[in-house]
């Protein structure tokens, strides 16, 4: 530390007033707290609530899917279709008998 | 309120309600009614957590609220700073208000810096603590603490030395 540094925290420390805790602050202290207190229970309360509504909400609804006998969802459909879909051939066929005509030169 | 945890909270309030208020005075920058809304915030905090900080800290866990939410304010205006032109004149050596100017001065330099600055000046100076400390009571960085205060330090220095020796203006 050099001399203005210790000069600085010299003038700090000598600056402090005496204040003392005064019954004004006290009772502002109390209320801030009281005040609080009842911010923090609205906030429990409200938290509650919205809990309760959340559980009752899903017991009305859970009982509903269940006699359902599952979600109301529709199954996924298979990969792959049931019906037999003609495809073109992609191998050509080995027997000359079936091969397309070549028009023949003159 | 009520039982011996608020017996206990009372005593240490009324112990430490001086020493306090000075710190918070200081983190605002003289701002007497600040400091005191300021003090009041920490100590409702320090209520609801005095079940674990009681045996530990209190007062630690007060400076570190103080100074946070101090530096957290950048909001010069809602702080009720005014940036002045020209610091108090020194006081005069035979001057009977020396002291009450000297804090004047000194509060007029210290809301001139920045929240964050001030906040790291006031903690390694005037609470003596080490940069560590400071660092944690404002929640950042060590290698940040030593520049936020560093830097503070540097411009107090200048602030002084333009107070005792105004600049001539340039013609």
């Amino acid at each position: 530390m050099d001399r203005f540094e210790q000069e600085l925290a010299r003038m700090m420390r000598d600056s402090q007033e005496d204040a003392p805790f005064e019954d004004r602050h006290r009772r502002h202290l109390r209320a801030a707290v009281r005040a609080r207190q009842r911010v923090r229970a609205a906030c429990v309360a409200t938290g509650s609530v919205l809990a309760l509504a959340a559980l009752g909400a899903a017991l009305l609804v859970l009982p509903n899917v269940f006699t359902e006998g599952g979600p109301a969802s529709p199954r996924p459909r298979p990969v792959t279709s049931a019906e037999s879909v003609p495809t073109p051939p992609t191998a050509r066929p080995a027997s000359g008998a079936e091969r397309a005509p070549v028009p023949a030169r003159t | 309120m009520g039982g011996g945890r608020a017996e206990e909270f009372d005593r240490f309030v009324t112990a430490r309600w001086s020493a306090l208020l000075h710190l918070a005075r200081l983190l605002t920058g003289g701002d007497r009614h600040r400091a005191e809304d300021l003090l009041q915030e920490a100590l409702v905090k320090l209520w609801f957590a005095w079940p674990k900080v009681a045996g530990q800290a209190p007062e630690a866990y007060v400076r570190r609220v103080l100074a946070r939410a101090a530096a957290r304010s950048a909001r010069r205006r809602w702080w009720g700073e005014h940036p002045v032109e020209r610091l108090p004149d020194p006081p005069g050596a035979a001057d009977e208000t020396a002291a009450v100017d000297e804090r004047s001065r000194l509060e007029a330099m210290l809301a001139l810096l920045p929240a964050r600055q001030r906040a790291a000046v006031v903690l390694r100076y005037y609470q003596d603590l080490p940069e560590q400390q400071v660092a944690q009571a404002l929640g950042c960085p060590v290698g940040t603490a030593r520049s936020l205060t560093a830097r503070g330090v540097a411009r107090l220095r200048r602030l002084l030395a333009d107070a005792v020796e105004p600049a001539e203006p340039v013609e």
